[in-house]
């Protein structure tokens, strides 16, 4: 069947909204969309704008409620094919826009195999495209870390932190270097990124270092950088290196003496009871 | 504020049960040497959040509390203006990023009204700061932040209320307050209740519209921190001001606007409080990847068999999986009964101004916000992904869907992380 004539089942807005659609003409014409492949996945890719380009209200409909339609149990056969035609979508000459949805779908859909061709985009600051590629990695799982690794090294401006924060959402240990190296950047939002990371990767060795950090910051610094102190201290207690964690808590128990931080002390002072 | 002539502070802290679960139990601040304030206390408050349900939800954070304004912020500098001036004769300081605010060292309280995509990140750097917290509901946009949230106030000992109070009126009805101690008992092994709540979603009301397209960012408006957390998208004014409830990127339709002021003082009356779904089952079209839309019904059960449905009344066929019916002392033996009848009547809820008085936690706490919160995201992940999910409540996972867990926990955009 023509793609244009299978996008019609997918409804146009009634009153602004999309009030009236028909679930199992829809339905049907998702079958019909995984039957077609990879060419009628790429006829529907080329129906979609720049966001004021054009009407393409249907053609992303469908893309989406296809990407959905091939999750789920038993059904990866599907999924990894459509996935597969997505995906060679993003070699083609198209608006960073429209890759940039194509990726989200592959945030939905996409596995380990569309890794790379996701990755191409992580160090592109053109449309906010780093930040769905970095989020359909992180959403496809730990098994994309190595992209985010090889994206580091090279990233620079606002790409830069997506791709940090990445390595700290995996829970990268081996980008510890990288954490701590971030923690020296002039930018706050970096430096807050390489703590974060070592408390995601709960590194006991790098008590110190969080705890020094979060008294050379100020204002908003010093809230997020000793809310890590203590997440990190959490997660030293749940791992049983107590003697990390007794560090943490004795420290902020010495340290935040002002009283717009007692809030700080008293929640050291439970963590030091709890290790009792 | 700082401005009461003691040298004692009003901080203090709650505290974490042996169970694990958040509790009612108070540790009053002298326990850790300090001496205990007196409640008379004079409250430094702030809102964020200035438009639509910002005023409201203000209102509620001072109810019963002397206190003073001492910043307004919002992303929209105008609202901020405007609210600090309705409030304050101009007085509070105006702020358009919530850290700064943040910073504030004669802040004690906050009311956070903005789109619910900045409800976890703001309210967990809320109490990280040390405040106690108003906030507007629903109280996330997705599972996994309400979980952060309920450890960030376990963590920092912070009071936390959402901004929905029926549960409160529900906790005082002697006939509520029955079917609570038949759920809570456990009593009831094989549950056949099935509660429903017809209509009242505004389904149609709070669906997007798709297909705009990009308008130019208006002056006031820092549009890259409305974002925030949530995926970059150009500006169209239909994603801010209320009806950015039909994006999935900020809320969750009528589900979510609604859901939690339905489905709380359910959830307290049935004793869900600290549990959710295990099964949910949809009839819906495929969603648009935007924007909200149509559905018909979403049925909930629990472990124990209980069910909440939710039909929408506004597009497709109705429930008829199971009959309606309620709880009732009838479902129990005679000698359960009597046990039911011996049980003492759970204790009173705490208001929030009470519970930031007390040091205690308030009625509608972050487990039972988060939970209650958790029905709706459960029923909208149903309604998107089209088929049945089977949920693990005490992981907080689906059960053998990898795919659907990925909408559990979305990554954030950097800096923003919970």
């Amino acid at each position: 069947m023509n793609t244009k004539e299978i996008l019609k089942a997918f409804p146009q807005p009634d009153g602004k909204i999309l009030r009236t659609i028909d679930k199992e003409a829809c339905e049907k014409a998702v079958r019909q969309i995984i039957a077609g492949g990879s060419k009628t996945v790429r006829e529907i890719v080329d129906l979609i704008f720049e966001p004021g380009k054009g009407e393409d209200i249907q053609p992303r409909h469908a893309l989406h409620a296809t990407a959905i339609r091939v999750g789920g149990y038993g059904k990866e056969k599907k999924r990894k094919a459509f996935a597969s035609s997505l995906a060679a979508t993003l070699v083609d000459e198209r608006h960073k826009t429209v890759k940039g949805f194509v990726i989200r779908q592959l945030q939905v859909c996409g596995g380990i195999e569309q890794g790379s061709a996701i990755a191409k985009f992580l160090t592109d600051p053109d449309e906010h495209i780093y930040e769905y590629a970095a989020q359909a990695l992180e959403a496809i799982g730990p098994e994309t870390v190595s992209h985010f690794r090889k994206a580091y090294a090279k990233a620079k401006g606002a790409p830069r932190l997506t791709i940090l924060q990445g390595l700290g959402v995996l829970e990268d240990s081996e980008s510890k270097a990288a954490f701590r190296d971030a923690i020296k950047h002039k930018n706050l939002e970096i430096r807050l990124a390489g703590l974060w990371g070592l408390m995601r990767i709960a590194s006991a060795e790098d008590v110190d270092l969080l705890l020094a950090q979060s008294l050379k910051e100020s204002g908003w610094g010093r809230i997020k950088a000793t809310a890590y102190c203590l997440e990190l201290a959490e997660k030293l207690e749940a791992t049983g290196a107590k003697k990390g964690a007794q560090a943490i808590y004795s420290n902020i128990k010495k340290t935040r003496t002002a009283k717009n931080e007692d809030h700080l002390l008293e929640s050291a002072d439970r963590g030091l009871a709890r290790l009792k | 504020m700082k401005k009461i002539p003691s040298t004692q502070t009003r901080r203090s802290f709650l505290a974490k049960s042996a169970t694990g679960a958040t509790a009612a139990t108070i540790l009053p601040r002298h326990v850790f040497g300090a001496p205990h304030v007196p409640p008379s206390e004079k409250f430094g408050t702030a809102l964020i959040g200035c438009g639509g349900r910002g005023p409201g939800t203000y209102s509620q954070l001072t109810k019963g509390l002397d206190v003073e304004l001492v910043g307004a912020c919002d992303v929209d500098l105008n609202r901020a203006q405007r609210f600090s001036q309705a409030r304050s004769k101009g007085k509070a300081e105006v702020y358009q990023d919530f850290r700064e605010l943040l910073e504030r060292k004669d802040l004690d309280l906050v009311a956070i009204a903005t789109p619910p995509h900045w409800h976890a990140s703001i309210s967990i750097a809320s109490a990280e700061a040390g405040m106690d917290v108003l906030c507007e509901k629903p109280m996330t946009r997705f599972v996994a932040e309400g979980r952060a949230v309920v450890n960030a106030f376990e963590r920092y000992g912070r009071v936390f209320q959402i901004g929905t109070f029926g549960r409160f009126n529900r906790s005082k009805d002697k006939g509520s307050v029955l079917k609570h101690k038949i759920m809570a008992s456990g009593l009831l092994k094989n549950c056949e209740a099935v509660r429903m709540k017809k209509g009242g979603l505004k389904v149609k009301q709070w669906s997007g519209t798709p297909g705009i397209p990009p308008q130019t960012v208006p002056e006031q408006l820092d549009w890259d921190l409305y974002c925030g957390p949530s995926p970059w998208k150009p500006f169209e004014s239909r994603r801010t001001t209320g009806t950015h409830r039909g994006y999935w990127d900020y809320e969750g339709g009528g589900m979510c606007d609604m859901g939690q002021h339905h489905f709380d003082p359910e959830q307290w009356t049935y004793g869900k409080d600290h549990t959710s779904p295990v099964e949910i089952t949809p009839f819906a079209p495929p969603s648009h990847p935007e924007v909200t839309g149509m559905w018909a019904w979403v049925e909930l059960k629990y472990a124990d068999g209980f069910k909440f449905v939710m039909e929408s009344g506004e597009w497709g066929p109705a429930y008829d999986k199971s009959p309606v019916r309620d709880v009732s002392l009838d479902d129990l033996s005679k000698k359960d009964q009597e046990k039911i009848k011996a049980m003492p009547d759970p204790e009173p809820l705490l208001s929030f101004g009470e519970a930031v008085k007390q040091r205690k936690q308030a009625g509608g706490h972050p487990e039972a916000a988060h939970r209650a919160a958790c029905i709706l995201h459960l029923a909208n992940l149903a309604i998107r992904l089209g088929r049945k999910l089977n949920y693990d409540p005490d992981k907080e996972v689906f059960v053998n869907d990898e795919e659907a867990n990925r909408f559990l926990n979305p990554p954030m955009s950097a800096p923003w992380r919970v």
